[in-house]
């Protein structure tokens, strides 16, 4: 639990944190807090993930790890007031021991790097230099301890690894090695993700990727060859690095056990080769290309775009709610099984922040404003937020913005700070995310990875628990289907029976279809209320219950869409009991007309969104906004003929006599559309096509040919792109437009039949 | 690697700008700022297109041509304004055809005056609405008293008024007319015999079953009008100027025709079209309002944010580090690397390279960063307001030279330059109006406006197009905000790389067909009979010479002047595997590259090319040890020398090129090296020099 108040003395009279100035203290306890933990209860668990040190401020707690040797847990150490504890966060590593209160206590939780910042800036270099350095140390050692390759070692071998062993942090991108270097360690990931890669002819090949507890780059260095792959890091990763000559005498020295576990990493690859083959066969884009930011999401927002209508109510509902939309509908498009579903999805992971396991916006917040709450979710402080955009650089998928600060929110003192960092923060001073409840499909939703995509869950985190259960939306088909004949049939019998003069409209049973008919207008028109007023139907929460489990939330304008077609084909049947079929003369006439027009354009757009957006994912390598197709048209025939300059004479005549008639032909995006073909395949079926062609000629001067055909079947497959967005989206603004006609003439026909 | 590298507190692994190269070397630029995509903003048009339509249709109605047609069935003009009910002529239960005998409640009884209608009326076989059809063609012309007896003609649910015709009187009169049609039911109407066939006109006959009976006397004759009735509606209509007024019907009739009733099927489609008409006209009007102030706000601003001349003084940024966050933000907003991070706060490292402008200062979240001024800056060119030089006359300069930096800055002075020198320009009789010095933005710029303003032009350029852009100091441009080209518009640049930049570049120098001399470097300008005479010569070395004489010129040379050579003679077919600037490393895949120099733009091409597969890079510097240059360029270079990738030879220099072979003088020796490719990256001549030669001065010579 949370204390607020002042932090008591004893805390900053702990050896770590004396060095600091005032500032830093003040920064400290700003961006920390006070934490109480009653008699029994554990503050951390062993093995779990921290970005805070802590420092005990009352009472005392217990630091228990279970040890090599023994079977169980054992308490390591007592810590009292004024010492400090868990500082293995600050190289990122888990914590070596479960931490338990002996009594009731308060800690003050100190963010790592906070506390970096304000000892290096103090001038604490020689403290923070000792200090790390024993943190290292014992790290290190834990973390060769767990790791495979070392756990079976004898205790002297193990010393002497430990003896040879370096931390490195990489960054993204950031190569450990590249291919022909010499090699001269051997390597172990201790946090994050390595990915094996190799580039041959301008294509990235990653060979193999790998997290927490593999080690890599061990061939090499034993056969004393230079290195065939290179390893890049694909998120901020830890490594620990051995020197080359320990491991050799390591290695010599255990002969068998080396072996084994080149077996195991060996049997380990083929299974993940085989396990990415088989999710990228035939995709358009498949999940493992940013594998890192899978492993790191903890809550990651995904739209399904077989479902998803392009409305943007997501967006748009975010913007009502915060003032800004802090989702914006553009990304990475992966294709995977989400749960238990058969087939795989779909998904795009539009930039809104995915609560990562270790945020890298974190660190770089120069003041501590961006937290982590205990269940992982990560939010930004607004007063202590200066708005100097570091973490914006810092997330590698732009998921956070820089916006100016609203009058409302609270700014840091001094300064002008007129601007902000936002960022999604689930909506958590609500009941529910506004996105999650504003989509008409259900088709957003967040997930976390590593739990319920079977596909790549088992490639990012040993042991994650699997989240069962297929994701059940039920189908509206049926019931619209029926509503909609229901309301022909009886259409029908209304006009017949009016015109065979068995009522008339302004008496009996016409004039109470007519009431219904424009109650039934009325009933209509409120669908456009609630996703205009999500600031009202939004509630707060209490922000006592902000720390519990989340429900989970599903969408509320979905039934309230089901309910709008239904009472909308529904009233297209009373429409024709009190009118009688006519579609002219006088108000009564027009309203009939207005309104049929709207209720069909309204059906029209019931139809599209429920044909095309499966067509226009098969398309799609990744999500566009319509404001987006002009530049990439722009784009992609930049790079086209550029690409074709410097090819080969074959290469430039197959791309006039084939890839220019291709890319003109019209209506070529339709042949597209209906061939049923994805991109892949298209790709491939033109590639077969100009193979036929050429019966094997010239095939050695074809370099640089898929490329070019990568980019003519995008180009043409953006028509198609744009065209299927055309269609989801044009017959929405009609629909309300003539909603607004069919509005102003009830109330003529109303003026008109009352006076 | 140092020791000093591995340890935890190292800038080097927690410095985002580090972490912003993510694979592929591409850096990202600066911090997202919100932005309104369309999923938000179309959403408030929509609502205002419907409310529009809205009131587009009441408005309408409002102005909707005729009278009403009273809802329960179509009524004319005097019927709707009599406001009657149908409960008032027809009776529940009955037939609909069967209302004929409700009439005489306000009409009284109109008998006929011939007798065979009489005759059927008594039997009734004829009955009011056998002649008048009340809910079908129900035709008259009706006089109104208010409007000076204004004639209007109306049909069922429609009327027009007529004009030039009138029949003043105290009250209303109402002509009733009948169509032959409602006749044609019991006469036959090209029957001789038949009493309304014989009487037909020609012009009736022509017109058909349309046509009008104009027999007024059916229930009155001409000569015996009755005395006014004291009630009912007829008690104003049957005054002794009937006869009159018949006849003004009879002409308003002949006029117009039959009256089609407009206003039963039709008026429901007219206003539904009206009023659509009307919102989507709205609607257009609402975003075509938008887009005009936004494009003006945009105009507005970017008219602000036009500076023509750089501050006469030094201008510093001073860091005041007890409230410095160390977050980066003036470090990524300086276009020259002048600040720099350690421990956490902002340091001033490159003073001599800060430009003055206060972009850092802008972006500083907290205040703790400001730009303040001191020493007045002796090396600073003396130019006029309008650029001209004032030592000078007639040489004007633009872009990096006048000492503003930025690619926007330099297009805007390009323009605004030629803009002046267009509205100044005196008569003369040079060949060319002005010759622009240099292609770089600057002079593009200035070539499309002279282009746009027709000034007779031309370019000349030491090296290529755009050579500037493909050696700009950074690696990656990053610019958020529209560079506005003469002729070409906006050129927007969000995050674009040098490559996509030159390609952007290039193809308006293509498709704007601009005159550009390339090789041909600037020498120095005489004054010659009231023109300008620039020499040139050519850029590769050879003796060749042009000489332009121009009214005005343009130096648009950049900062860069042209690049140094090498001591060492270079023959013809060495010549071609020499290069200045590193424009593609991928076209140098497989070669063995020597890179003479390691300053940063030397370092950065090392290691552009030692990534590339198979290609074996040399080092040759003087010195003896790597100290210029950017921290991370040093740590790089080091990292790839400690991996075998690159040779750096240092205390050398470089004796002989041959083709396939390079000869370094070494403290040990000479020593030769393979070779295919050689950079020569040991900086530039400063452009200075030539100012000096074209007569521009400095605030220091000034002072001289």
């Amino acid at each position: 639990m949370t204390v607020s108040g002042e932090w008591p003395r004893e805390v900053f009279l702990a050896p770590l944190l004396r060095g600091l100035d005032e500032r830093g203290k003040s920064e400290l306890v700003a961006s920390g807090q006070l934490r109480e933990v009653a008699a029994g209860d554990q503050l951390y668990q062993r093995g779990d993930k921290g970005h805070a040190l802590y420092v005990v401020a009352r009472g005392r707690l217990s630091l228990a790890a279970k040890l090599r040797t023994d079977d169980e847990a054992a308490e390591v150490r007592q810590v009292g007031p004024g010492e400090s504890f868990g500082e293995e966060a600050s190289i990122g590593a888990t914590w070596r021991a479960t931490a338990t209160a002996s009594g009731h206590a308060v800690v003050a939780e100190i963010p790592v790097a906070m506390f970096r910042r304000a000892l290096v800036r103090a001038g604490g270099d020689q403290v923070a230099e000792r200090f790390e350095r024993r943190v290292r140390r014992r790290a290190t050692a834990e973390l060769l301890s767990t790791i495979s390759f070392t756990a079976k070692l004898p205790p002297r071998d193990l010393e002497m690894l430990l003896d040879g062993a370096e931390h490195r942090e990489v960054d993204r991108g950031e190569a450990v090695y590249r291919s022909g270097e010499p090699a001269r360690h051997l390597w172990l990931v201790a946090d994050g993700m390595v990915q094996l890669q190799t580039e041959d002819d301008e294509r990235l090949r990653v060979r193999a990727y790998l997290s927490r507890g593999d080690f890599f780059g061990d061939e090499e260095l034993l056969s004393r060859s230079v290195r065939r792959t290179s390893a890049i890091a694909s998120g901020k990763s830890l490594l620990v690095s051995i020197d080359g000559e320990v491991a050799r005498t390591v290695a010599d020295r255990n002969p068998d056990l080396l072996r084994r576990l080149r077996r195991v990493a060996h049997a380990h690859a083929q299974e993940q080769r085989q396990r990415i083959g088989q999710a990228a066969l035939g995709e358009t884009q498949h999940a493992f290309r940013d594998l890192y930011r899978l492993q790191v999401a903890r809550s990651l927002l995904v739209i399904d775009l077989d479902t998803c209508v392009r409305c943007g109510h997501c967006a748009w509902s975010c913007e009502q709610l915060h003032g800004v939309a802090r989702l914006v509908r553009r990304g990475d498009k992966i294709v995977t099984r989400v749960r238990d579903a058969a087939a795989p999805a779909p998904l795009l992971l539009p930039n809104s922040c995915q609560h990562c396991d270790n945020p890298s916006c974190m660190p770089d917040c120069p003041t501590g404003a961006i937290g982590r709450d205990p269940r992982g979710e990560v939010f930004i402080r607004d007063a202590l937020c200066t708005g100097c955009g570091a973490c914006a650089k810092g997330c590698p998928w732009d998921n956070i913005q820089i916006v100016p600060r609203p009058a409302a929110a609270p700014a840091p003192p001094g300064g002008i700070h007129d601007q902000l960092a936002v960022k999604c923060d689930l909506c958590r001073d609500y009941d529910g995310p506004a996105c999650v409840k504003a989509c008409p499909t259900e088709s957003i939703f967040r997930l976390n990875p590593a739990e319920e995509l079977p596909d790549v869950g088992p490639l990012l985190r040993e042991g994650a628990p699997t989240r069962r259960g297929a994701r059940v939306a039920p189908q509206r088909g049926p019931l619209l289907l029926g509503a909609g004949l229901l309301s022909l049939a009886a259409s029908v019998v209304g006009i017949t029976l009016q015109a065979r003069g068995h009522w008339v409209p302004w008496r009996g049973i016409g004039w109470a279809s007519g009431v219904g008919a424009a109650c039934c207008v009325v009933a209509l028109l409120c669908y456009s209320l609630p996703k205009r007023l999500v600031r009202v139907w939004s509630r707060k929460r209490p922000r006592s219950l902000r720390e519990g489990e989340r429900k989970a939330v599903r969408s509320l304008v979905k039934p309230q869409l089901s309910f709008h077609m239904v009472v909308g084909l529904l009233s297209l049947a009373l429409v024709a009991w009190h009118g009688g079929g006519r579609l002219g003369g006088g108000s009564g006439g027009a309203l009939s007309l207005a309104f049929l027009g709207c209720a069909f354009v309204g059906v029209l757009a019931a139809l599209s969104y429920a044909w095309l957006p499966r067509h226009l994912s098969r398309i799609e390598r990744s999500a566009a906004l319509p404001e987006d197709f002009a530049p990439a048209r722009r784009e992609l025939s930049e790079r086209l003929y550029g690409g074709v300059s410097g090819r080969s004479p074959v290469v430039k005549k197959l791309f006039e006599k084939v890839l220019v008639p291709y890319l003109r032909q019209p209506l070529g995006w339709l042949l597209l559309l209906l061939s049923g073909r994805g991109l892949s395949q298209e790709q491939k079926h033109l590639r077969a096509r100009i193979d036929t062609m050429m019966q094997g000629r010239g095939s050695e001067r074809l370099a640089g040919l898929d490329q070019l055909i990568r980019l003519v079947v995008e180009l043409r497959a953006l028509s198609a792109q744009r065209t299927l967005a055309w269609l989801m989206r044009m017959w929405l603004p009609i629909h309300v437009v003539s909603a607004g006609i069919c509005v102003a003439l009830l109330l003529i026909h109303l003026v008109e039949v009352m006076w | 690697m140092s020791d000093k590298q591995r340890t935890l507190f190292d800038i080097r692994l927690s410095d985002p700008r580090e972490r912003r190269r993510v694979a592929g070397g591409r850096t990202r630029g600066g911090a997202r700022s919100s932005h309104q995509s369309s999923d938000v903003r179309r959403f408030g048009p929509m609502a205002a297109g419907a409310v529009t339509a809205l009131v587009a249709v009441l408005v309408t109605w409002q102005l909707r041509p005729g009278t009403p047609t009273a809802g329960k069935g179509a009524l004319a003009l005097p019927h709707s304004q009599a406001a009657l009910e149908c409960s008032q002529c027809h009776q529940p239960g009955e037939p609909e055809d069967a209302a004929g005998d409700s009439c005489a409640g306000c009409h009284r009884g109109h008998e006929s005056r011939r007798p065979g209608h009489r005759a059927l009326m008594q039997r009734g076989q004829l009955g009011c609405v056998t002649c008048h059809d009340v809910h079908g063609a129900d035709q008259g012309v009706r006089f109104e008293a208010k409007h000076g007896g204004r004639a209007v003609r109306y049909g069922v649910g429609s009327s027009r008024r007529v004009e030039g015709m009138s029949f003043p009187s105290e009250h209303d009169v109402t002509v009733p007319l009948i169509p032959l049609e409602r006749c044609a039911q019991c006469h036959r109407l090209d029957e001789p015999s038949d009493p309304i066939g014989r009487c037909m006109l020609q012009s009736q006959r022509d017109a058909g079953g349309r046509a009008l009976n104009v027999c007024f006397d059916e229930h009155q004759t001409w000569s015996a009008v009755a005395p006014p009735r004291p009630d009912g509606v007829c008690s104003a209509q049957h005054a002794n100027d009937r006869f009159a007024a018949w006849e003004v019907a009879r002409q308003v009739a002949s006029q117009t025709g039959t009256v089609v009733s407009t206003g039963s099927d039709d008026a429901g489609l007219v206003w539904l079209a009206a009023g659509g008409f009307g919102a989507a006209a709205g609607a257009l009007g609402w975003v075509g309002l938008g887009l005009m102030t936004r494009r003006r706000r945009a105009r507005r601003r970017e008219r602000a944010e036009s500076p023509m001349r750089v501050a006469d003084v030094v201008r510093l940024p001073q860091v005041d580090v007890s409230t410095c966050l160390g977050c980066y933000a003036c470090v990524d907003a300086c276009p020259y690397d002048v600040i720099e991070v350690e421990r956490y706060v902002a340091v001033v490292t490159q003073p001599d390279a800060c430009c003055g402008l206060t972009l850092c200062e802008q972006v500083c979240p907290n205040g703790s960063l400001v730009v303040t001024d001191g020493d007045p800056i002796g090396d600073r060119l003396r130019l006029g307001d309008d650029l001209q030089a004032l030592d000078a006359d007639g040489i004007y300069l633009a872009g990096d030279v006048t000492g503003l930096p930025l690619i926007k800055n330099a297009i805007a002075q390009g323009r605004q330059v030629v803009e002046r020198i267009a509205a100044e320009l005196p008569d003369h009789d040079q060949p060319l109006d002005l010759l622009i010095v240099g292609a770089g933005p600057a002079g593009i710029s200035a070539a499309l406006e002279a282009k746009t303003r027709g000034l007779r032009h031309a370019v000349v350029e030491q090296g290529s197009v755009a050579q500037s852009i493909r050696s700009f100091p950074r690696g990656k441009l990053v610019f958020a905000q529209p560079l506005e080209l003469p002729t070409v518009g906006k050129l927007w640049l969000e995050e674009s790389t040098k490559e996509e930049l030159l390609s952007k570049w290039l193809r308006i120098v293509r498709e704007e067909q601009l005159v550009i001399f390339e090789g041909q470097r600037f020498e120095g300008v005489t004054r010659e009979s009231g023109g300008l005479s620039v020499v040139t010569v050519a850029g590769d070395g050879s003796d060749r010479s042009w000489s332009y004489q121009a009214a005005r010129v343009l130096l648009a040379i950049g900062r860069r002047g042209s690049p140094r050579k090498l001591a060492a003679a270079l023959s013809d077919d060495t010549e071609s595997k020499v290069f200045y600037h590193l424009a593609d490393a991928r076209s140098f895949i497989g070669d063995r590259v020597l890179v003479v120099g390691a300053g940063d733009v030397a370092m950065e091409t090392v290691i552009a090319i030692a990534r590339q597969p198979e290609t074996v890079v040399t080092v040759s510097y003087r010195g003896s040890g790597l100290t210029r240059g950017k921290s991370r360029n040093i740590a790089e270079l080091s990292r790839l020398v400690d991996a075998g990738r690159v040779e750096l030879v240092l205390d050398s220099t470089v004796v002989q090129i041959e083709s396939d072979q390079v000869t370094l003088k070494t403290p040990d020796g000479e020593r030769r090296i393979a070779n295919d490719v050689v950079f020569v990256m040991i900086g530039s001549k400063p452009s200075s020099e030539l100012l000096a030669r074209a007569g521009v001065k400095t605030a220091n010579h000034q002072l001289e």
